[in-house]
């Protein structure tokens, strides 16, 4: 527990120097949402969740970074030749990871209830809940690419294809009544669809509060499964030198 | 130097799918004994060490650190590991980069700080602690990376070419913390290719070609077991005639004086040594296969050159 921290701590202080990732998963939602919010989607209910998942989604590949740059600085090894074990280093990694993104959430929220007036009929434990669940979807998810990718480009590429995809069925681009036949028929299947579901439980008082958190919990057990299975410490990856 | 050995490797093979980069490899490490671990490139000297620091899985034999397993997190918590590649957290600063690894190997509070100053005070960090490593020269950082896989006084200490890249200076200030580190009873293990190095601060060596043992023992050993020492005369005219013969004047005399440009005595050194035994393990000509005869130095010759240079690193 105790090196899950100190990691969490030097990836905190990592973060603090280069903040850029911020500016993709808090910064650039929180500007477009006074543009788009009823021009788009339709309701600050929906896109705030919405734009808030778009680029959390984006973020992934933000978050996969930190262990890219592991491996291009050379300090992976260290890491791995240290008496800490793999599941520690990968703990400490994702704790900011899920605080920021658990953060971003309640931002965006915050910007909607200031500028939009939304009302949180759910109460502060439903939203607060929601965050937490939501973050951590999205960590889970791209500790999950990254297991997947060897490379930082295969993660952009998996996180922007994966966003449009994900985001896209999920209802975060455009209402899900909009969209063809069958991308409404697998929207469930997208696990932004049960985000912004979660969300409208919260903001909007519509039922199924319950089973939306469900499923992003499920979401994140499979995603977690998949780094389970894949993540392998000892793997080589191509990291970035900067 | 003590006879109880903190460090065994015995029978180590590592093989990358059919190419062996460690093949049955032995030796062991006393507390305060600098053990020179040489070879040419792809040899195994890295694989040697990833398998010791827990990197990689061995594919036979067995590593005991102090007794232990290296994958445990006593055994981890004992070994200090500076790769040849410098790692650090380039937008950290120094002071960070030195409390966040000792933080790592379990050093809190009040230690993790003293620990630090002690380190600063070793490498003569003072002047950089402040600096981010992004801002520091390749051998400054070098020096930083060295000094953080020291912080938590490990017992046995693996560096891999510590000097590789570094200037004159830089290079003698990383061989003088290595020699006060053992000095200090550090077991440390390193690797080089600047053999003069090897010659200045190991107490023994280890020589593997293929990832074999070509040669092992205590330093002074190995050395009085070379050959007599070599005269090397050079002619104005561009050739060179080297004798094995201690007698430097019928080495002399058995040319025309006119055309001597220069005579050099060579003295047994880790150079010729390695020359030596690396030459035999390439020609498979079993040259100086089998003891020494004095202590308990040992060159073999290699048995298999023909598997092929190792994929691995060095």
């Amino acid at each position: 527990m105790a090196s899950t921290l100190l990691i969490a701590r030097n990836e905190l202080r990592l973060l603090q120097r280069d903040p850029f990732p911020l500016f993709v998963l808090i910064g650039m939602p929180g500007v477009l949402l006074f543009f788009v919010t009823d021009a788009l989607i339709g309701g600050p209910a929906h896109s705030v969740p919405a734009l808030a998942s778009l680029f959390a989604l984006m973020g992934t590949g933000s978050m996969g970074f930190s262990f890219f740059r592991e491996h291009g600085w050379g300090t992976w090894d260290r890491l791995r030749a240290a008496p800490v074990r793999t599941i520690e280093l990968v703990a400490g990694k994702a704790i900011p990871m899920l605080a920021v993104t658990a953060a971003q959430q309640l931002i965006m929220v915050a910007i909607g209830i200031a500028v939009f007036s939304l009302d949180v009929p759910g109460g502060a434990a439903q939203l607060i809940i929601t965050a937490l669940v939501c973050a951590a979807m999205y960590v889970a998810l791209a500790i999950a690419l990254t297991s997947l990718c060897r490379t930082m480009s295969q993660l952009n590429a998996a996180s922007m294809l994966g966003t449009m995809a994900i985001a896209g069925a999920g209802g975060a681009i455009a209402k899900i009544a909009a969209l063809p036949g069958w991308v409404q028929a697998i929207a469930p299947a997208s696990p932004v669809y049960w985000v912004i579901d979660a969300y409208r439980s919260v903001l909007n008082g519509e039922p199924g509060f319950g089973t939306a958190i469900a499923m992003l919990v499920g979401f994140a057990a499979l995603f977690t499964a998949i780094s389970l299975w894949q993540f392998r410490a000892h793997k080589p990856k191509e990291g970035l030198a900067g | 130097m003590s006879a109880v050995t903190l460090l065994d490797v015995e029978s180590l093979t590592k093989r990358y799918g059919s190419i062996t980069a460690v093949d049955d490899l032995s030796f062991s490490v006393a507390p305060g004994e600098t053990l020179g671990l040489l070879g040419p490139n792809g040899a195994g000297k890295t694989t040697t060490m990833g398998c010791i620091v827990g990197l990689l899985e061995p594919d036979g034999g067995r590593i005991a650190v102090d007794g232990l397993a290296p994958k445990s997190k006593t055994a981890s918590a004992m070994v200090g590991y500076a790769a040849q590649r410098t790692a650090l957290y380039l937008s950290l600063r120094v002071s960070e980069n030195l409390a966040y690894f000792g933080g790592l190997y379990g050093l809190r509070g009040r230690a993790l700080a003293e620990a630090v100053a002690k380190i600063v005070d070793l490498f003569d960090l003072d002047s950089l602690t402040g600096r981010r490593v992004n801002d520091l020269s390749v051998g400054q950082a070098k020096l930083v990376h060295l000094a953080s896989a020291v912080i938590h006084e490990p017992a046995p200490l693996l560096v891999d070419e510590p000097t590789a890249g570094l200037d004159v200076s830089a290079r003698r200030r990383v061989i003088d913390a290595i020699r006060r580190l053992a000095a200090g009873g550090t077991a440390v293990i390193f690797s080089t290719h600047y053999l003069e190095e090897a010659d200045e601060a190991c107490d023994s060596l280890v020589i593997i070609d293929h990832g074999r043992r070509v040669a092992s023992g205590p330093l002074g050993d190995l050395l009085a077991a070379d050959p007599d020492p070599a005269t090397i005369i050079r002619l104005g005219n561009g050739d060179t005639v080297s004798f094995d013969d201690r007698d430097l004047m019928a080495a002399i005399n058995s040319v025309d004086h006119d055309q001597i440009a220069e005579v050099v005595v060579e003295r047994p050194s880790v150079r010729r040594l390695y020359e030596r035994v690396i030459d035999s393990s390439a020609n498979g000509a079993g040259a100086g296969k089998g003891s020494a005869g004095t202590g308990n130095a040992s060159t073999e010759a290699s048995s298999d050159t023909s598997d092929g240079s190792s994929s691995a690193d060095g």
